[in-house]
């Protein structure tokens, strides 16, 4: 497959038409211009890291002591805050179970004060039962029988 | 300092590389400002991207490669107006130079019609083995096939040129 015949030989050997001159300083510049413009993107994207660091830096680095000691106390004040309220709770959850609320103490000492202005109540006189003759114990038992 | 030896890379680049590629692209495309437009996007790309060719093993295959890749992509965008420069511009669109030869001149008009007729992907791997001079396993590494299909290509391809062409051969001859 390799070993040619004379007619690949014969088109082989047809040249090529040349690329065209003027071609060249176009195609080039396009290029030179596309990798100007990436790299000016690239050192762009550099500078706005940099200049947000160096801002940073300008802000923090005079007085880093300061800054950490800042830090410092804000994680003491967060510590003590977290503290106090698992020992407020667990102490609400030690405490005995609460008493009688006052109140109902206060309607019951009202209630009674209420009995006291009003008086004792008259009691309804009880209908007095008929006095009847004693019968003889032998009688009292028996049905009376009317004729 | 350093843009500068970019600069005179790419146009080493350029001068090593161009005419084939210009040659392949012209063949493939048939169109002479689809070529260029490619040609330049190639280049333009390989300003960019300059860490590319470095890795590369063979640079005019990877550059072949990369032309290739985009030929295709143009072609596909440009797909009516591809038809109609390869149906109405063969003069104009031929890969080869003028002869003073008028023989010669009709055998390589013919030629260049011949090749437009042929499918896009027989055309690449008949122009990178007979004017590139590529084995059938580097034409099959830049247009990303097997060996196989690289040789079966060819062989379809040149059968239809040899056909189309034996009566100007046999008379040149």
């Amino acid at each position: 497959m390799n070993r040619e015949d004379p007619f690949e030989r014969r088109l082989r050997s047809q040249p090529l038409r040349p690329v065209p001159p003027n071609w060249r300083e176009g195609i080039l510049q396009s290029a030179r211009t596309a990798a100007r413009s990436q790299q000016a993107q690239s050192v762009a994207q550099v500078g706005g890291w940099a200049r947000l660091r160096a801002l940073l830096e300008a802000w923090l680095w005079p007085h880093p002591r300061v800054w950490a000691g800042l830090a410092g106390v804000w994680c003491v004040i967060l510590g003590l805050s977290l503290a106090s309220r698992e020992s407020s709770l667990s102490e609400l959850a030690n405490l005995p179970p609460p008493k009688a609320p006052p109140m109902r103490e206060l309607l019951r000492y009202q209630a009674q004060l209420l009995v006291e202005l009003a008086g004792p109540a008259e009691k309804p006189v009880a209908e007095r039962p008929k006095s009847a003759a004693p019968k003889p114990r032998s009688e009292s038992g028996r049905p009376t029988m009317n004729t | 300092m350093e843009t500068m030896a970019a600069d005179i890379e790419l146009e080493r680049l350029y001068d090593e590389h161009a005419q084939a590629l210009f040659a392949f692209l012209l063949n493939f495309t048939r169109d002479p400002d689809d070529t260029r437009d490619v040609l330049q996007e190639v280049f333009v790309k390989l300003a960019r991207q300059p860490a590319a060719l470095r890795e590369a093993r063979d640079e005019r295959a990877f550059l072949i490669r990369l032309a290739h890749n985009a030929a295709i992509d143009l072609m596909r965008r440009r797909g009516a107006r591809h038809e109609h420069h390869e149906r109405f511009g063969l003069e104009h669109n031929s890969p080869f130079a003028a002869a003073p030869d008028p023989d010669e001149a009709a055998f390589r008009a013919e030629l260049a019609a011949a090749l437009g007729d042929l499918p896009p992907d027989q055309r690449a791997v008949v122009h990178l083995k007979l004017w590139e001079g590529l084995t059938f396993e580097q034409i099959a590494e830049v247009l990303d096939l097997s060996p196989n299909t690289a040789a079966s290509r060819y062989r379809y391809g040149l059968d239809k040129l040899r056909a189309r062409l034996r009566p100007l051969y046999e008379e040149i001859k």
